[in-house]
């Protein structure tokens, strides 16, 4: 079965293979399998020949979108004053905020907050994730106030993270603290009771003493599962800290966003829109590379 | 995921246990602070819910909220299914259409929101712009793994039977990828909904976003709370109908299970 060893592949030609999916030539349903049975050495050769092809595909599209732009900016000059400026003018205005260190000033801040709170979400919930999962009682007891506050959607903390901690970094590091650790405290708690039961009996009848227990069993155990609630938190960390941003805030990709539009400054926008975008992608990579080989191990949600 | 429900009342205790510390907690910090407006004591929030419902302005916002989340949640669904069936389907539209989606699916759904501004100006219009690209990609994304996860075998026996390929189309593939598709569609009401606030939030004269974002603004921490809790109540609500949609698309594995 060709899907079989599809999944073997590393990772950066899987990435190629748009939509992210495994290589859907190899097991599109319309398809027979006999297409994809063929030698090692001719798969290899096709796989480079398919690379190039889906660059140049990119590359073409990029054409198209470039195109599109500067026939929408040439045709319309409100669209071209407001919304869609030519392209030199962005290029220009991009060039200025690399050339003064503005940009790199903004993404460092909108950095910091989501890794920063990112982090001290991870240090203060695993560890009472670990204990909650493993105390039935004592998750009995948190079960209301989590599953009451859980649902809150992180963009409806924005006003009261404000209100409570002021614009400062204050109040970024307390709305990403809060998004991550629903996600994480989820998910580690479902990891621990997932935890198959012979493994701790086992390793109680062997005399593990009770922070052996945690640290050399439970919590690797629950690994994959804690993995999972930090990518997705970390996904909706970055979202909120984005918008936070963008209400109050004096820095941050975010803010130069909010500026600009306020200002009615669209190509500022337009390369805050961008710089997202690679953000999203990069730390999207970056994790999948970090969580590469636990992926398939399972995991709860 | 497990929600709060009755499994008997051995858990009681512990659930009151755990509501009373919270409420407990919340009135101690409450009066503990020099400042009583940042944090107001349970039942002045409580109290304030009753208000605000009675004048109508919570359902009002609510109804506006939940109005726009559900339209371009519609719109999006009704766009993006298809194109999640033909990008698998048809070579063609793949060929085409997939280097597009890769360029523009890693630009986060937020950052839509000032160059919707600036293209659609405040209004209602903007907004559901916004709330269409937020549901749009997680419905795509799931339908394409829907329709691609649909056993190969299932179709070349369909084809082997003599099945043509339109009737493969609607009566394996698309039955067959159903489930994954109602996940898009619950996980794309989620996106909708978290955007639908953030937009609210920085430019809206109604909404359940535009509520808190005002009343934050007078420091009525309570009215804050109150919105707060409702827009957790509305989006768990709506989690719940996709998850028994969800269970309810399977049902059939459960008939031959037990068949």
């Amino acid at each position: 079965m060709a899907g079989s060893d599809v999944t073997k592949e590393p990772r950066f030609e899987q990435s190629t293979n748009a939509l992210g999916q495994r290589s859907q030539e190899d097991r599109c349903a319309w398809r027979t399998d006999a297409q994809s049975v063929s030698q090692p050495a001719n798969r290899i050769r096709r796989r480079v020949g398919r690379n190039i092809l889906a660059l140049s595909r990119l590359a073409g599209a990029l054409l198209v979108l470039g195109i599109v732009w500067w026939w929408v900016s040439s045709t319309s000059a409100i669209a071209a004053k407001y919304v869609l400026p030519p392209i030199p003018v962005v290029w220009a205005d991009f060039v200025e905020l690399v050339r003064s260190g503005v940009l790199f000033k903004h993404i460092f801040w909108s950095l910091f907050r989501v890794l920063g709170g990112f982090l001290l979400a991870v240090v203060t919930v695993v560890p009472f994730g670990l204990l909650l999962g493993r105390y039935r009682r004592l998750y009995l007891f948190f079960e209301p106030i989590i599953e009451l506050l859980r649902p809150v959607s992180p963009i409806a903390w924005i006003p009261l993270a404000i209100l409570w901690f002021g614009i400062g970094e204050a109040s970024k590091f307390f709305l990403v603290w809060l998004v991550c650790c629903f996600v994480i405290l989820v998910n580690t708690i479902a990891g621990v009771t997932a935890v198959d039961r012979r493994l701790v009996d086992a390793a109680l009848t062997l005399g593990t003493r009770r922070r052996k227990l945690f640290t050399k069993v439970i919590f690797p155990a629950a690994l994959p599962a804690i993995l999972t609630g930090m990518r997705i938190g970390l996904g909706l960390a970055f979202v909120a800290v984005v918008v936070a941003e963008m209400i109050a805030a004096r820095s941050g990709v975010g803010f130069m966003m909010e500026r600009a539009r306020a200002t009615m400054n669209p190509s500022h926008v337009i390369v805050g829109m961008i710089v997202l975008g690679l953000l999203g992608y990069l730390l999207n990579e970056v994790i999948g590379a970090l969580f590469q080989g636990r992926r398939f191990r399972g995991s709860a949600s | 995921m497990r929600a709060l429900r009755w499994t008997g009342y051995a858990e009681l205790p512990y659930y009151a246990g755990g509501v009373a510390v919270l409420l407990l907690g919340w009135t101690l910090v409450s009066a503990s602070l020099d400042n009583r407006t940042l944090l107001p004591p349970p039942i002045v929030v409580s109290r304030t819910l009753v208000e605000v419902f009675l004048e109508g302005d919570l359902v009002r916002h609510t109804v506006a909220s939940t109005r726009l989340a559900i339209v371009g949640f519609l719109v999006a669904a009704v766009t993006a299914i298809p194109l999640g069936v033909a990008l698998v389907l048809s070579p063609v539209v793949r060929w085409v259409v997939e280097p597009f989606v890769e360029l523009l699916r890693p630009i986060p759904a937020i950052a839509w929101i000032p160059i919707s501004l600036l293209a659609f100006g405040t209004g209602a219009a903007g907004r559901l712009f916004i709330v269409w690209i937020a549901a749009y990609i997680p419905i795509l994304f799931n339908t394409v793994r829907a329709v691609h996860d649909v056993p190969p075998a299932y179709v070349g026996a369909a084809r082997t039977l003599g099945a043509s390929r339109r009737f493969v189309l609607f009566h394996v593939i698309i039955p067959g990828s159903i489930p994954f598709v109602v996940t898009g569609l619950r996980l794309g009401f989620g996106s909708a909904w978290r955007l639908v606030l953030a937009a609210e939030l920085l430019a809206a004269q109604e909404g359940l976003g535009f509520m808190i974002a005002d009343a934050r603004e007078v420091l009525r921490v309570d009215i804050v709370l109150v919105g707060v809790a409702v827009i957790g109540f509305v989006g768990y609500t709506f989690a719940k109908l996709f998850i028994a949609l969800e269970r309810w698309s399977l049902r059939y594995k459960r008939t031959v299970a037990e068949g």
